[in-house]
Parts: C-alpha cells; structure tokens; sequence
C-alpha cells in the first residue's frame, strides 16, 4: 500500500511539474506576442489604405439559372412611371399634387407624414396620371405620365460636399433621400439621427445578383461624389464600403473610404451582416446604409443640380430568353424591359431577387430599391410523392439539406426552381436549419419564437435592433417547416418601433 | 399521376371540403392527400423559391436513419434467445444440436418486435387524428419518429396492451395537451417509456428485460448469472442480490 502510495506521489508530482511548466511557457508565448503586435503591427488608424478581409462561412449560394450576360441593352421607353409609397416600410404618404397636375423631373409629389421634409419627387417630367388606391383608399402608386419636354426642377447644389447641413438639405429637396435607409427597421433614415457609419454594401449576394463591377463601370467620378457626400452626413466622417472578393471596381477608392472585403456565400453581401461584422449595433445607436447604385444617383445629382435616378436593372431567371442588364430609371414599368423576353408559360415576375423580392405583374412598377427583376416559373402543380415529391429522390430540387442527390452535384450545376412551396407549413420543429446559414451571433429560431410569443424583453436581448427580414431569408427558404420567418420578423421590428413612439 | 390527383379531387374530396357531410373529418382526408401530393401551394410572401425539403421528408429521413437500429435488435432478440437456450441445456431448440444461423435469429426476433411496432403506429396515429378532427388542424408527420421510437425503448416481453396504454399516455399528454408536433416540452418516445417504468415497474425493469424468455423463470434463472457479460447501475450493491456469488456474500454478512 506504501510503496503504491509513493509511487502514485511521484507519478503525480511529475504530472504537476509539467503542467507548471507549461503555464510558464503559455504566459511566455502570450507576452512575446503582445509585444511583436504592440511594435511591430502597422497602426490602423493612421494607415488609410488598410483593407479588412472577412469571411463569412454560415450561409448558402442558391444557385439558380438564369444570370445576366455582361451585356446593356436599353429598355424600351416607357410612357408611365410610378413611385409606390408601399415601398418604404412604415411610410404614411402625404400627398402633395392632385390628379392631373403638371411636374417636372424632381418635383415633389408625396411626403412622410410624419416628417414631411422627406419628400419624393417625380422621376420624370409629365403629369401626375393617376393615384392608385387600395383597401381603406391606401395610396398604392402615383402615376406619372411622362411627356417629351424633359423639364427638370433646379436642385441647389451643396457649395461644399463636406457641410453636413447643405448636403442634408440637397439631399432632401431633390427627393434622393429615401434612397439612405437606417438600422435598426430598415426604413428611410431620420434626418434628426447622427448615424455612427455609413455603410454601402456595393454587391448583392442573392441568387442572380447582378454583377456590381460591370454596372457600375464608367460611373467612378460620380460615385466619389456620391461617398463624399455620405461622409458628410456621418458622424466620424467615413464611410464603410463592404466589396465582394470577385470585384475589384471599388477597391480604387481605398483614399474614400474604410474598404472592407467579404468573402464567402449568401448573406456576405446583406448590409445587415457587414454592419454586424464590422460595427456591431447597440440599442440606442443606428447606423445608415444606401446602395451603390444609389450613391451614384447621388453623386451625378449633387453635382450637376439635375435629378439623376438612372438605375442599370438586370433581368434574370430561367424563364427569361436572354439575361442581361437594361438601362431604365427609378420607377420604369415592368414591361419596359420584360416585353418579348420571357418565355412562354405561367411564370411569376419578381422585383428584386427570389428571396426578400416582391411578386409584380408586367404592369406593375420596378420597386424603388430594386436592382433585379428575377422570373421563375410558378409552381402551382401538385407533385405526385413518389415521382417528384417528398419521397422522389429529387435530381431537379436544389435542398441546403443533404436529402437530396443534388447536395453532391458540382458547384456549376445551376437549378430552375419554381415557387412551390414544397411541402405545407408546420410548426417549428429543430432542425438546426436556420443556424447553418445566418452569420449573425444570434440565435435565430429564438429570436423568431421570442416575436411570435410578442416577448419584447426578450427580442432585445437576443439583438433584434441587428437584424432585418432580408437577414432572415435564408432561413426562410431553408424552413422544413415553411415558417415565413422575414415577415414575422418584420412584425418584431414593427412591435418594437411602437414601443419607441 | 394528374388523374389520380383529378380522381382524389373530384370524387374522393366533396364531401370533406367545406360544407360537405364529412367536413369534421377532412383533416383524414388532407392527410391522405398531402401523403400521395405534395400540394400545389406556392409562395405568397417572402422568400419566392423555397427548399425542396419539407416535414415529411425530415421525418421520413429519421425512419430512415432508425431502420439499422431496428434491423440490429431484430436480430439480437434472435441472438440472446439462442444464447439463453444454449446456457439453459436446449440448444437443440431448432430441432438439431446446433446454434441458430443470423437469419433463423432475425426470423425469430422478428414477430416479436413488428407487432410492437404496428401498435405504437396505430395507436399514436389514431390519437393524432383523433386530435386533427377534434381540434381542426391537419396531421403531423412528428408522430412517424416516435411511433418507430417506441418500440425500440421497450423490453421485448413487454404485453402489446402495455405499449399501447404507454403510447396513448405520450401521445395525449407529452404532445397533444400542448397543441401537438413542435409545441409538446416533453420527447414522446421518453415520455412513453418513463411512463411505462412508473406504471408497469416489473415489466420494465429487472434482468429479463434485455431479452426475450417467453415469460419462463426457468430461462430468465438461466440468463442471469451467465449469459450476461456485465452489469451496470447507480450502485454496485444492486448487484449483490442479482448475482449467486453477491448473494452469498449477503449471506454471510446477515449471518454475522
């Protein structure tokens, strides 16, 4: 029994030694890097040009068929544009033109309620056609009819792109102001709110996303107008650029702005998951974030004095004949560039990509912030079990899920999927779907039951202010359980914005 | 396949669908539908293009994943019983002095756990319809996992009455008093089997639960001390009055 005992106290005393060693080494190797960082590391605040890398490795590329060919075609010319207050969430328009009367291109024709110095203004010269109403006579479009005469209102142009207040003012009177929007809600920004940055995610990511580099081609001194301007409007005087590891358009304004490269798949290009990466958002704080199509927009009209809403849409998706990109204006019909390009057959018209777009008929307006129009085909057949179903092995269906052939099929392989559902809605049932493509420190399934169960302790706590329902539409498209997760959350930042009234 | 969904719709679905005689009970017939088509719904809002996955294909997925489970104590059921009769002096219990091959050992596991199977799956789907009419919401594949779990954390001599009393326990309480599949706060196969263990201790306890004996003392005295190779519990003393030799040491002790 002894001798095990000594034996048992040597083994040990050893074990303990080592274990005292290695702490000594561990603290050792702590401070040896601490002091090559502390040296040796270039100074990031001084050192303008530095660009940041982040990969984002939750998510998933849908990959879809149909993406736009590198080429611009014109769209035909359309006689009615319309801007559909609908599309500014939480917007109550306050009309300012009745039916019949006269505008120019940047004329005011509605404004917010609530802050009637957001105005926005007409994207053409013509007459105001029609106003189209809905249920409770809800204002669903105004309708202008464009004429030849291409009349423009003088917009006063800030004398210097560095005071915030004449730029604001710009901004502001020429209608272009919507086109910045604020986390947390995602609505157009308060003009009253210092934003603590700016944020442009210059690249989409959705499926069928067109390809910024190409469609920003030529456009490079109004962009730097444009981010100058936005810098104006930040509070540290930066602007944070998030650009795609395929492009390299926007790295030339590395002296503009605080470039940040993004690497990986869908939501890489989601505003919400760079702001996340890069600045994450308290309560209390927001932040603002544009397009840059948009900073374009703002830049050619802060620097000529005349409105440019310009806009490069790509049309794309398998039931286009040839995807490509159209030149056309903020507020085109949707026929201007669908007319003779769909194939035949019972297809459904998006605004926007498949995943946070809006379902539109050929009739119907490009949506304000929209810089895709995406065709699918409807899928309103029912699918026999065993031969297309839920029991069929699936060779056509793209699943994020391994239960599908497809997951091992090459990365080249694209896919025609169609708008069925897929199955019928459920309740949650875990599956740990939705973890596997949101790159946010949040946990999803939560935060989604948290809105359902109207907890709002509880939304804060787990970060709804980070988040938007386009940060959520992965998580949609994966649900086994067909949950429509973007507009429950919409409802949680809708619940919260009440309490903040 | 459309004339088969034409058929289902015209002349099956009438008298289910609103207004019709059997309207309580279209929550049957959805679930007969939804099984053979996936139904032609699409997107309304949201994401316009969804996964080609949806509940019934997880589920199925689950099954799946169990069948090597199942398969494995099919035939272990076999197994142990051949060992039983080899230790007990029958191992002529085929006719001939020789060991069961795995095929005769699966054939005879067999007949023994299916019957277990087909009861958790028509009593829990029963209440889960019962539950779709009465409450007017349609089937939940849930129930598909925990009908195959059922069986597999029972004991193999458990009465088929003891697995669906177990079965209905679970479903009702566990699932459907929460609002079914996805609302429960309870694992129904656990629910079931922490029942039984309360309600049915002798069944569902002891040695002769690893395998099966056909209720013979004769056989379980003969598995006991031999044919299994080791034990397992909270204390060892348990084992003391299992074993012979543990009982022998208790005999000393009490003689003291």
């Amino acid at each position: 029994m002894l001798y095990c005992s000594i034996h048992f106290a040597r083994q040990e005393f050893l074990v303990l030694f080592r274990i005292i060693l290695n702490y000594f080494v561990d603290i050792l190797n702590t401070i040896v890097t601490i002091t090559i960082t502390y040296f040796c590391a270039p100074k990031v605040k001084d050192n303008h040009q530095m660009s940041r890398t982040i990969k984002i490795r939750k998510g998933a590329d849908i990959r879809l068929v149909g993406a736009a060919e590198n080429t611009l075609k014109e769209s035909t010319a359309g006689s009615v544009y319309a801007i559909k207050p609908t599309d500014f969430h939480g917007l109550i328009p306050k009309l300012l033109l009745k039916e019949g009367a006269e505008v120019k291109k940047g004329t005011p024709l509605f404004h917010d309620k609530h802050n009637p110095s957001i105005v926005f203004t007409s994207p053409v010269s013509g007459e105001v056609a029609e106003i189209v109403r809905g249920a409770k006579r809800k204002i669903l479009e105004i309708r202008v009819l464009a004429d030849t005469s291409n009349a423009s209102e003088v917009i006063t142009k800030p004398s210097s792109m560095s005071s915030k207040e004449e730029v604001t003012n710009s901004l502001m009177s020429s209608g272009l102001w919507p086109f910045i929007r604020q986390r947390p809600f995602s609505t157009i920004a308060k003009p009253s709110d210092t934003p603590k940055a700016i944020f442009v995610s210059t690249f989409s990511s959705a499926p069928l996303a067109p390809d910024a580099d190409f469609v920003m081609q030529g456009q490079e001194a109004a962009f730097k107008a444009g981010l100058s301007a936005l810098s104006a409007l930040s509070s540290g005087g930066e602007v944070e650029l998030g650009v795609s590891s395929e492009g390299n358009w926007f790295n030339q304004f590395s002296a503009d702005a605080n470039i940040t490269t993004y690497h990986g798949p869908h939501p890489a290009g989601n505003v919400g998951v760079q702001i996340h990466k890069t600045n994450p958002l308290n309560k209390g704080e927001v932040v603002w974030y544009c397009n840059a199509q948009d900073v374009v927009s703002i830049g050619k009209t802060l620097t000529t004095g005349e409105l440019s809403v310009d806009r490069i849409v790509a049309l794309v998706g398998s039931e286009v004949n040839a995807p490509a990109y159209y030149n056309t204006k903020v507020g085109s019909q949707v026929k201007t560039i669908t007319t003779g390009n769909l194939k035949e057959g019972n297809s459904r018209i998006v605004s926007g990509d498949v995943l946070t777009g809006e379902k539109v008929d050929e009739d119907n307006f490009i949506g304000f912030y929209s810089e895709q129009i995406t065709v699918v085909p409807e899928g309103d057949e029912p699918q026999f079990f065993l031969t297309e179903g839920w029991l069929a092995p699936g060779f056509n269906k793209f699943s994020l899920s391994k239960s599908f052939p497809t997951w091992i099929s090459p990365k080249s392989k694209k896919f025609a999927l169609n708008t069925n559902m897929n199955g019928e809605e459920r309740k949650f049932v875990v599956t740990g779907q939705y973890e596997k493509v949101f790159p946010f420190d949040i946990y999803p399934v939560q935060l989604v039951k948290s809105i359902i169960v109207n907890d709002i302790d509880m939304m804060e706590k787990l970060g709804i202010y980070e988040v938007a329902p386009e940060d959520f539409a992965l998580c949609e498209y994966a649900c086994t359980s067909k949950i429509n997760v973007q507009s429950i959350i919409r409802e949680g930042l809708d619940t919260i914005m009440e309490e903040f009234k | 396949m459309k004339g088969l969904h034409k058929f289902l719709d015209e002349k099956i679905a009438p008298p289910f669908k609103e207004g019709g005689k059997l309207r309580k009970f279209w929550p049957m017939y959805d679930a007969l539908e939804t099984f053979a088509f996936v139904p032609g719904h699409t997107t309304h809002k949201g994401a316009h293009v969804r996964d080609g996955i949806d509940l019934k294909r997880t589920m199925f997925l689950v099954i799946v994943a169990l069948i090597p489970c199942l398969l494995f104590g099919i035939y272990n059921i076999g197994f142990q019983y051949d060992a039983i009769l080899t230790e007990a002096g029958r191992i002529d219990w085929l006719g001939e002095a020789r060991h069961a091959t795995w095929l005769e050992m699966f054939i005879y596991g067999a007949p023994l756990v299916l019957p277990m199977v087909i009861v958790s799956y028509a009593v829990g789907l029963g209440i889960e319809i019962l539950f779709g009419i009465i409450n007017g919401h349609s089937i939940n594949e849930g129930f598909l996992v925990s009908g195959m779990l059922i069986p597999l954390v029972m004991p193999v001599d458990c009465p088929l009455w003891m697995v669906a009393v177990g079965t209905a326990f679970a479903v009702v309480i566990a699932k459907e008093v929460f609002g079914g599949t996805g609302m429960n706060i309870l694992n129904v196969a656990l629910t079931a089997r922490a029942f039984m263990f309360f309600a049915y201790p002798t069944k569902m306890s002891g040695n002769n639960v690893w395998f099966h004996t056909g209720y013979s003392d004769s056989l379980a005295a003969a598995a006991s001390p031999n044919v299994i190779d080791t034990y397992t519990g909270a204390t060892p003393l348990g084992l003391l009055v299992d074993t012979a030799d543990g009982a022998a040491l208790l005999e000393v002790k009490t003689k003291k």
